[in-house]
C-alpha cells in the first residue's frame, strides 16, 4: 500500500489517498489535536440512478422510485439487529443518507473509532433482506414520504425541479411515493445492492486525530479483492428548454414559499469543474450575500425575510440549477427583481469592487470548512464523486477573475431557461 | 407557522404552559406587533440594555483583552445599577392531563406530549434525567425509536427532549391519523417501563456512552463551544463539558428510575389532517 500525500502548503492541511486494489476508494484526512473522528462510506446511486444495465445484460431495468433511499434504510438491517444497535456498544452517533446522487453512511465518535469503522464497513458490505424486514420499512418509509409531503420547503423545490426538467429524473422525489414503493421488493433491493454497492463504485473518507497507516492496515485487512462491476446508467435527453415557467401549489400555511430556478445546459452525466464551481459560488454571494444591493433591495421592499432568504447550487450527474429561495408575500415581484438584476449585469458586466467583495467572502467561508471534522469529509466525498480535488478549488477561488466570472454568468444565469414555482396558503 | 412539526411543538407549549410566562410565543403576536412604535421599541431598547441579562462572548483565537476593553469603553455610558432578577418559574403537571385537537388540511398527523414535573417543589437530579430522557427517546437506540418506530413501523420520527430550565419533556412524533391512539398508547408504556426498571445495564451503560462521546466533540467546534456556555448563562453554577460527562458517568439505575418518576403527563396535544381548506 502506497496512498498518494496531498498537502496545501497555503491552507496548512493535508491527506491521503488510496486506490484499494478492492477497488474502495479511501481518504485520510488527519486533525491533529481534534476530539472526534468521522468516517463516510459513500456509493454513487442515488435516486437518480433509476435505469440501469449491467454490462453482460441486453436490457436496461427500471426500477421503482425511491428505491435507493429504500435501500439506504435497509442497509441498517443485519442479521444480528439493527446496526444502530451494534454503534450503541461503541457510543458512536450514526446516520445515512440518500440525495439525488448519491447514498451514504456515517458516524462520528470521540472514542473506540476503529470498533465503530469496522461495524460501518461490515454492515453496508452484508446486505440482508427478507420479506419481512422489507415489508415493515414500508410503514416507515411511508410517514417519511407523508412527513414532506407537508413540507412547503420541500415541495416548493420538488415542482420547481419538475418545471426546470422535462426528463431527467432529478425532479422526480428522491423517497419516491407511497404508491412507487409499494412495488419495492427484496428481489429489487438485491438487483441494485449487487449493482451499485460494489467497492469499486464506492468511497470512503475519515476525518479526525489518526494514524494514517494504522487505519490504512485495519482497512486492508477487512477488504477483499472484487471484481469491477461495470454499470451503464441510462438518462434521457434533457433539452436545455424548460418544461414550464411557472408552477404553483396550496398549502395550510401562513406564508408563501418560492423557488427561482436557472437552468444551466450540462451534457448528460456531465460534473461541474471546480473552475465552474468557483465562479458559481461567487456569484451567488455576489447577488445574494447581506450586503448585496439585490438582498438590500428586496428586503427594503419587504419582499424577503433575513431568516430565509437564500441561494444554492443544485448539481449532478446531468443537471445544474441555481436556485434562489425563500418566504415572501410576493414570490412573482421576488422573480422580477432578481431576474432585472441579472439582466443588468449581463448587460454592463459584473461590478469590479462586489466581486472583490464575493470572492473573499467565499474564500474565508470555504477556509472555516476545515476547522470542522464532519464537513471536510463530507466535502471530500462530494468532490470525489463528482471528480474533482478540494485543494484545487481554494487555489483556483484564489486566482479568480472578473472576467472569467462574467463568461460563467452569461452560461448559467439564462432568464429563458429560468422558472418560479411557488408554494402558497389557499384563498380566504 | 409553515413547518408543522414546529408548530404543533409550539401549540402544545402554548396549551401546557397557558398562563405561563413561557406560553407567550417569542416573537409575540400579530395583534400586538401592530401596536408597536417607534417610541416604544426604543424604550424597550434602552430597558433592555441596562436592565436585561447580557453575556459577551468571544470563542477562538484573538486578543480578548482587547476586545473585552472595547466592549467596556462602548458601554461605559450605560447604567447597569438596576439589572433584573429572573428565576424560572416551575409548575407541577396537571392531575388530570388534558388532550386537546386541532385541524389543518395536511397529510400526516402530529403527536405532541407535553410532560412537566410532578411536584414543582421537588429537586430534580438533572443528569439523570438527560440520561432517562435519552434511554426513552433522544437516540436511534431509544425505546421509542426501536419500540415505536422499528418494531410497530408507527413512524418516522419518535423521539424525547427534555427542557432543562422549565422541567418540561416534550414527546413528538408524526403518525397517521388511525394510528395515534395506538401510538400515545406505546408511548406511555416505554416511559411507564423505565418507571419501573424494564431496561438492561448494557442499554444504560450504552446510553450513556453516547451522551458522553456528544459530549467530548463540543470542544471540535467553535459555535458549540459558544452554545454550550449561552444555554448555562443564566445557571448559578456553570460547568465545562469535561465536568459534565463526570456527572453523566455517575448516574446510577436508580436514579434513572428515580427521574422517570418525578414526571407526568399533562397535556396531549394532536394537529390531526381532517382541516377544511380555509
Amino acid at each position: 500500500m502506497n496512498p498518494k500525500h496531498v498537502v496545501s502548503k497555503s491552507l496548512g492541511e493535508e491527506y491521503y489517498y488510496l486506490k484499494h486494489p478492492s477497488g474502495l476508494g479511501i481518504y485520510i484526512h488527519p486533525k491533529k489535536g481534534y476530539s472526534s473522528n468521522y468516517a463516510i462510506l459513500g456509493t454513487n446511486f442515488g435516486s437518480i440512478n433509476n435505469k440501469f444495465r449491467l454490462k453482460n445484460e441486453t436490457s436496461f431495468t427500471e426500477v421503482p422510485d425511491g428505491i435507493a433511499h429504500y435501500l439506504e434504510h435497509k442497509i441498517f438491517e443485519t442479521p444480528e439487529g439493527d446496526a444502530f444497535s451494534l454503534f450503541a456498544k461503541t457510543g458512536a452517533s450514526a446516520n445515512a443518507y440518500t440525495s439525488f446522487e448519491k447514498t451514504a453512511f456515517l458516524f462520528s465518535c470521540t472514542g473506540n473509532f476503529e470498533q465503530s469503522l469496522n461495524i460501518l464497513l461490515d454492515f453496508v458490505s452484508s446486505p440482508y433482506f427478507t420479506p419481512e424486514n422489507v415489508e415493515k420499512e414500508r410503514g416507515i418509509i411511508g410517514q417519511e414520504i407523508k412527513m414532506y409531503e407537508d413540507s412547503p420547503e420541500w415541495k416548493v423545490l420538488i415542482n420547481l425541479l419538475g418545471a426546470l426538467y422535462k426528463n431527467h429524473p432529478v425532479n422526480r422525489d428522491i423517497a419516491g411515493s407511497v404508491e412507487s414503493i409499494s412495488k419495492i421488493t427484496p428481489e429489487l433491493l438485491y438487483k441494485c445492492y449487487n449493482s451499485f454497492y460494489n467497492l469499486h463504485n464506492m468511497t470512503l473518507c475519515m476525518v479526525g486525530d489518526m494514524d494514517p497507516d494504522r487505519i490504512f492496515t485495519i482497512v486492508d485487512k477487512k477488504l477483499n479483492y472484487s471484481m469491477p462491476v461495470e454499470v451503464e446508467r441510462y438518462f434521457p435527453d434533457e433539452p436545455q428548454g424548460i418544461a414550464k415557467s411557472y408552477v404553483s401549489q396550496n398549502f395550510d400555511i401562513q406564508s408563501s414559499v418560492f423557488n427561482l430556478g436557472f437552468k444551466e445546459n450540462v451534457l448528460p452525466m456531465q460534473r461541474a469543474t471546480n473552475e465552474e464551481l468557483v465562479y458559481t459560488d461567487i456569484m451567488l454571494s455576489y447577488f445574494t450575500s447581506p450586503s448585496s444591493d439585490m438582498y438590500n433591495r428586496l428586503l427594503k421592499e419587504g419582499l424577503i425575510n433575513t431568516a430565509t432568504f437564500a441561494s444554492e447550487y443544485l448539481e449532478g450527474p446531468g443537471y445544474a440549477s441555481i436556485i434562489f429561495s425563500g418566504e415572501s408575500k410576493n414570490p412573482e415581484k421576488v422573480s422580477e427583481i432578481i431576474r432585472d438584476y441579472i439582466r443588468k449585469a449581463h448587460e454592463n458586466g459584473l461590478d469590479k469592487e462586489t466581486f472583490e467583495r464575493a470572492k473573499k467572502a467565499v474564500y474565508g467561508r470555504s477556509l472555516s470548512v476545515f476547522n470542522s471534522v464532519p464537513a471536510i469529509a463530507n466535502l471530500t466525498l462530494e468532490f470525489d464523486f463528482s471528480g474533482k480535488e478540494i485543494f484545487e478549488y481554494m487555489d483556483i477561488l484564489q486566482d479568480a477573475t472578473l472576467e472569467k466570472a462574467n463568461e460563467r454568468l452569461k452560461k448559467e444565469l439564462i432568464s429563458d431557461y429560468s422558472a418560479l414555482s411557488v408554494v402558497k396558503p389557499y384563498e380566504k | 407557522m409553515n413547518d408543522k412539526k414546529v408548530f404543533a411543538r409550539k401549540r402544545c407549549i402554548q396549551i401546557m404552559c397557558k398562563n405561563e410566562k413561557f406560553g407567550i410565543n417569542t416573537l409575540g403576536e400579530i395583534e400586538d406587533v401592530d401596536k408597536i412604535s417607534s417610541e416604544t421599541a426604543f424604550a424597550a431598547w434602552k430597558d433592555l440594555l441596562s436592565r436585561s441579562h447580557i453575556e459577551i462572548m468571544l470563542v477562538g483565537s484573538g486578543a480578548y483583552t482587547k476586545i473585552a476593553d472595547e466592549f467596556k469603553s462602548r458601554f461605559k455610558n450605560i447604567d447597569r445599577t438596576d439589572v433584573f432578577e429572573y428565576s424560572s418559574e416551575i409548575f407541577s403537571a396537571k392531575n388530570e392531563p388534558e388532550e386537546i385537537t386541532e385541524h389543518k388540511n395536511i397529510v400526516q398527523c402530529k403527536l405532541v406530549l407535553g410532560l412537566k414535573t410532578k411536584n414543582k417543589d421537588e429537586k430534580i437530579n438533572y443528569p439523570a434525567m438527560k440520561v432517562m430522557n435519552a434511554l426513552l427517546g433522544g437516540t436511534p437506540q431509544s425505546k421509542l425509536f426501536v419500540n415505536v418506530r422499528e418494531k410497530l413501523s408507527l413512524c418516522y420520527y419518535c423521539a424525547s427532549r427534555y427542557l432543562k430550565q422549565k422541567r418540561i419533556m416534550l414527546i413528538e412524533s408524526g403518525v397517521e391519523e388511525k394510528n395515534i391512539i395506538k401510538a400515545k398508547e406505546q408511548i406511555l408504556e416505554q416511559l411507564k417501563d423505565i418507571k419501573l426498571g424494564n431496561f438492561s445495564d448494557t442499554d444504560l451503560e450504552n446510553t450513556k456512552l453516547f451522551i458522553t462521546q456528544g459530549l467530548g466533540k463540543i470542544g471540535d467546534s467553535l459555535s458549540a463551544i459558544g452554545s454550550w456556555y449561552l444555554a448555562q448563562s443564566i445557571e448559578k453554577n456553570i460547568i465545562s463539558p469535561e465536568e459534565h460527562i463526570k456527572e453523566i458517568s455517575a448516574v446510577t439505575r436508580e436514579d434513572v428510575i428515580e427521574a422517570a418518576n418525578q414526571i407526568a403527563l399533562d397535556t396531549v396535544y394532536i394537529l390531526s389532517g381532517k382541516g377544511e381548506r380555509k
